[in-house]
């Protein structure tokens, strides 16, 4: 561990991760710019960079555009990430009172110890975790990836999980086009050169994530104020001591949030928010809402230390927590590093490696956060249709640079019209991520799996008790999703001809 | 919890219902899709037998993806029998077609990097910049978003896009030595 965190010192990567940290507060405080977007686009841009700077930047980045949310959504009442919205319905009305610094220099120390928090778990949990999954064998893997896209659907649509596993379905179908790695046969591909080797799910990724975002934001109309003086931003060491309590328990929420496939920051912010505002003291609750420094608190501590959750699954098991930590994931299986059980025994120090790079971009993210609130104020001053038009060339490389492959850019293009028709049709798109990534491990896991039962007989199958338990799990993930999707469709026929019409029916604009 | 808040607790705020009609449309091309490629695996050979066949997930995928797309379908003309008359059958986004003409002019741009046919290299000093397709379609394509969906005037168009197309070719392809279309 030590070596590695020296290495991690080094004045190159140091260099790196503080670029990557500064890039990432830029963009997060930028309104429309989110952190998933950020990792998408990084994907294909690593590419060129060697593994360790690529995951020094991408980590930087991920730090510190976890951060940067709060500085828009506190100054100008724009969450710069969705995540940031309950720091929004907190620290605008603080801003508005004269006291946005502050509520800013509470919002990045709140993230400086989320973070912590996240990285102290992942380290004392990781272990753990990978001591039993060493003990997963085919048939487990592949009940563990139809999980976790099933539990990313779940996640995603919140009332209405069938949405969800319909489009982590979608991803899987994707994944399936091109040569099978059992027996090499082409797939799918209907004599296509270009489809051979798979659809690139950089390419996906990025179409999805970027390009869609662009073609939903650029065309909407200007609408941001310019922030106003924002004062002292250095944080009150008393009112970060008051909320404590607060802090410790949306920290763990936050982690434990973020080992949920497809349960990113935005539950964790939101769940946080809403615990937090339930145990709060009555004279605390009533400033909920007009200013409340404690909600703050609970948001930020809850989706940064999700940060380090989301990661608990993706190094041991190979399964994204969220969708920058699949971009993580796609970014390194570039590289040919592999997540999953045998991480420790195919690439011995890398998982060190990681924990050091967290720790060193959170430092560097409290310190950079605080010199770079004022000069993002400006930032705000660009126009977003100027700063998203500059995005797609961005896209372009990122989706080329992987293969060189023009085919890969008109993936990229199909896959933002397709993301753009999620938006219109109210589909997640997050679970596509978990399915074009997950869908590989479960179809040859599967086939291992049936050979293995084939040929050992049924007594053998019967012995798989992990298997068996992980069945019941699957099973209870769909029924429990069955059970709220007919509630979410009951509550809609009950409510609608009480409330206005198309409440539930039409996507936030 | 409000019953307004409960709806945020999901990752993509944005997923859930649509009116009927978008949900059956969504039924209708998931359930074909999955149709599609449901008999596209079974037409996949099965070198090893049935229990290793390449088609034998992508079948339980597509087949359990028609499962879905008929309770979807099932819901919606549910909920469209209850709907009253008049409701819209499509809610679009207010800037839809202005959504639609980006992508035009993305798929214009996608179009010229591949076919646009430049190729040209010059030397400065020991610099060896080279302009292709990618440096002039985007460009242009640039130019043509900024001037519709951002400001009319031309001149801070092109140099905002002159600039940035410049900044991005001497990074990518002289210190990442990453190839450019």
């Amino acid at each position: 561990m030590i070596d590695a965190f020296l290495h991690a010192l080094s004045p190159t990567l140091l260099l790196v991760s503080a670029g990557g940290v500064v890039l990432g507060i830029v963009w997060g405080s930028l309104p429309g710019l989110s952190t998933t977007m950020a990792m998408m686009l990084l994907i294909g841009l690593s590419a060129g960079l060697s593994l360790e700077v690529a995951l020094a930047f991408m980590l930087g980045v991920y730090n510190g555009s976890s951060f940067g949310g709060a500085v828009s959504a506190v100054l100008i009442n724009i969450p710069g990430t969705p995540d940031s919205i309950p720091t929004m319905m907190e620290g605008y009305p603080l801003a508005k009172q004269g006291k946005g610094g502050e509520a800013l220099g509470l919002a990045i120390t709140a993230s400086f110890l989320g973070n912590w928090v996240g990285i102290v778990l992942l380290v004392v949990c990781l272990p753990v975790i990978l001591a039993i999954a060493l003990n997963f064998k085919s048939w487990e893997m592949f009940l563990l990836a139809i999980i976790g896209i099933s539990i990313c659907g779940t996640m995603s649509s919140g009332t209405l999980p069938l949405k969800g596993w319909i489009t982590g379905w979608l991803g899987m179908l994707a994944a399936f086009v091109g040569y099978d790695a059992i027996h090499g046969v082409a797939r799918f591909t209907y004599g296509v050169p270009a489809l051979f080797d798979g659809i690139s799910y950089v390419a996906v990724l990025i179409g999805m994530f970027g390009l869609t975002e662009v073609m939903r934001a650029l065309p909407q109309r200007e609408g941001s104020g310019i922030p106003e003086k924002i004062g002292r931003t250095t944080p009150s060491l008393g009112i970060l001591a008051r909320y404590m309590p607060a802090a410790i328990r949306s920290g763990l929420i936050g982690m434990i949030t973020g080992a949920i496939p497809g349960a990113g920051a935005n539950i964790a912010a939101f769940l946080s928010y809403d615990i937090g505002r339930r145990r709060a003291k009555p004279e605390e609750r009533a400033k909920w809402g007009k200013g409340s420094y404690e909600g703050i608190v609970c948001a930020e501590v809850a989706n940064n230390a999700n940060m380090g959750g989301g990661m608990l699954p993706t190094l041991t098991l190979g399964i994204p927590g969220n969708a920058p930590a699949a971009a993580l994931l796609a970014a390194l299986q570039l590289k040919n590093v592999i997540l999953g059980p045998t991480i420790e025994v195919d690439h011995p120090g890398i998982v060190a490696f990681i924990y050091s790079l967290l720790i060193i971009a959170n430092m560097i993210t409290w310190v950079a956060a605080l010199l770079l609130i004022k000069p993002c104020v400006k930032l705000f001053q660009l126009p977003h249709s100027l700063l998203l038009t500059l995005i797609v060339p961005i896209c372009v490389i990122g989706a080329y640079s992987v293969r060189s492959e023009m085919s890969d850019v008109w993936m990229m293009l199909a896959a933002a019209f397709a993301g753009y028709a999620f938006y219109i049709l109210r589909l997640p798109a997050a679970p596509v991520v978990l399915g074009i990534i997950l869908a590989p491990l479960a179809d040859e896991n599967l086939r291992r799996a049936l050979l293995l039962f084939d040929n050992n007989g049924l007594p053998f199958f019967a012995q798989q008790y992990v298997g068996h338990a992980l069945v019941l799990l699957m099973v209870a993930v769909f029924m429990e999703g069955l059970l709220r999707d007919r509630r979410a469709r009951l509550r809609a026929a009950v409510t609608r001809p009480v409330d206005e019409p198309a409440e539930s029916a039409s996507p936030p604009r | 919890m409000t019953e307004k808040e409960k709806t945020v607790l999901s990752e993509d705020p944005n997923a859930g219902l649509a009116t009927p009609v978008m949900d059956l449309v969504t039924a209708g091309v998931i359930g074909a899709i999955g149709i599609w490629f449901a008999i596209e695996s079974l037409r996949l050979p099965t070198p090893g037998g049935l229990i290793t066949a390449p088609g034998l997930l992508p079948f339980l995928t597509a087949g359990s993806l028609v499962v879905m797309a008929a309770l979807l379908a099932l819901a919606a003309l549910r909920r469209r029998r209850g709907q009253a008359a008049g409701e819209t059958a499509f809610e679009l986004p207010p800037d839809f077609r202005r959504s639609l003409l980006l992508g035009a002019i993305l798929a214009v741009y996608v179009a010229a990097l591949q076919f646009l046919p430049v190729a040209a290299a010059m030397r400065i000093g020991s610099l060896r910049l080279v302009i292709g397709s990618f440096e002039v379609a985007t460009f242009i394509a640039i130019v043509t978003v900024l001037r519709i969906f951002w400001r009319p005037v031309l001149w801070p168009c092109l140099a905002i896009a002159f600039g940035w197309v410049a900044f991005l070719s001497l990074v990518f392809r002289l210190v990442f030595e990453i190839q450019l279309p």
